[in-house]
């Protein structure tokens, strides 16, 4: 950071969750939000931006993440101590409740956080890869519309898979 | 049973993160409903596996006694050797894995028969010799396999020569280069 911006103000932002809780962040921690990044170099930022799409719970946990990012690249640290830092960072971040992930996947999406979109999907992929099909169509409320005869079917032609 | 659920997860975002799975669960979740199985059969979400997948590891190899092996190493989870058994009737005879691509490996036995093999869903196929090419006792052949991009197709380079008992100068005048169209089947 040159010395002329830290000897001005710095600029924070209002972000306004769904159900209606404001949070002040950094302009550092918001452009973490790709949405708010474009926005303001559009010049089209107000200091008060709403988030239909997230609750307040969820914009918390974001904001902690956009945080710990921001704080540990701006850091003098040398880039492997930054990497293993994010690494136990991230990995103790997605230590949550399953539809807390979810929540947090399908936020990323929306704030447009590459890392955070790429971290949970992840995260999910792993938690699912050994679930039964029983299990996915529940979790994501998927009807099953096979008929029995073409459900049979497909189980054998991917018999493989479940060897 | 773990998990609850989310009433309307967006479509794409699952896909997203299904485009992440090793392909024994892609096999598996076909088999949840007609859409899944139509969105984990599509062309572009194959395509984008392969490229998300790059934390999996496969090292295929042949044991002393020609059987085929693999070693998968998923990150971070523990690492996992299997024997590969095809169907029967081709037998392990393995001599040499020539090489793989996108997951896809070309194998010769003791025959000198090619075989394209999918490891994973041990799917194989006999690659041809094609009828010019270069009697069998006698010729030496390497072999070579890739995708081509641009037809979206994997292809097999076979090159032959004559034994002329100097392996370093090799007869040229009778090279032969036979090219395999995987999609084609010639």
């Amino acid at each position: 950071m040159s010395s002329s911006t830290e000897l001005t103000e710095k600029k924070v932002f209002l972000l306004k969750s769904l159900d209606g809780v404001i949070f002040e962040v950094e302009e550092s921690v918001a452009v973490q939000l790709e949405v708010i990044r474009e926005l303001i170099e559009g010049d089209c930022a107000r200091p008060f931006i709403s988030l239909y799409n997230v609750t307040s719970e969820i914009l918390a946990l974001v904001i902690e993440y956009c945080k710990h990012h921001a704080e540990t690249c701006s850091g003098g640290t040398s880039a492997t101590i930054a990497d293993e830092d994010l690494k136990t960072f991230d990995n103790e971040f997605m230590n949550v409740d399953e539809n807390i992930l979810l929540e947090l996947c399908s936020a990323a999406d929306y704030l447009d956080i590459k890392s955070l979109f790429e971290l949970t999907c992840r995260t999910l992929a792993s938690l699912i890869k050994d679930r039964t099909i029983i299990e996915v169509r529940k979790m994501f409320n998927v009807e099953n519309d096979f008929s029995v005869v073409e459900e049979k079917a497909v189980r054998k032609e991917f018999a493989w898979a479940f060897k | 049973m773990p998990g609850g659920s989310i009433p309307s997860f967006p479509q794409e975002i699952i896909v997203d993160i299904l485009s992440r799975l090793p392909a024994k669960s892609i096999g598996q979740f076909k088999c949840v409903s007609r859409r899944w199985r139509f969105l984990l059969s599509d062309s572009q979400f194959i395509n984008t596996n392969l490229n998300l997948r790059t934390e999996e590891e496969n090292i295929i190899l042949i044991s002393p006694n020609h059987s085929l092996q693999s070693i998968t190493d998923v990150g971070g989870d523990p690492v996992v050797l299997r024997t590969l058994k095809f169907q029967p009737g081709l037998p392990d005879t393995w001599t040499e894995v020539v090489g793989s691509s996108n997951g896809l490996v070309l194998l010769v036995n003791e025959e000198d028969e090619k075989f394209l093999v999918n490891p994973t869903t041990l799917n194989q196929v006999k690659i041809p010799d094609s009828p010019l090419a270069l009697m069998k006792p006698g010729s030496f052949s390497m072999h070579g396999l890739g995708y081509d991009a641009s037809s979206d197709d994997y292809k097999i380079v076979t090159l032959s020569y004559y034994d002329t008992d100097n392996e370093y100068e090799p007869d040229c005048a009778d090279t032969f280069v036979d090219l395999y169209s995987v999609k084609r089947g010639v």
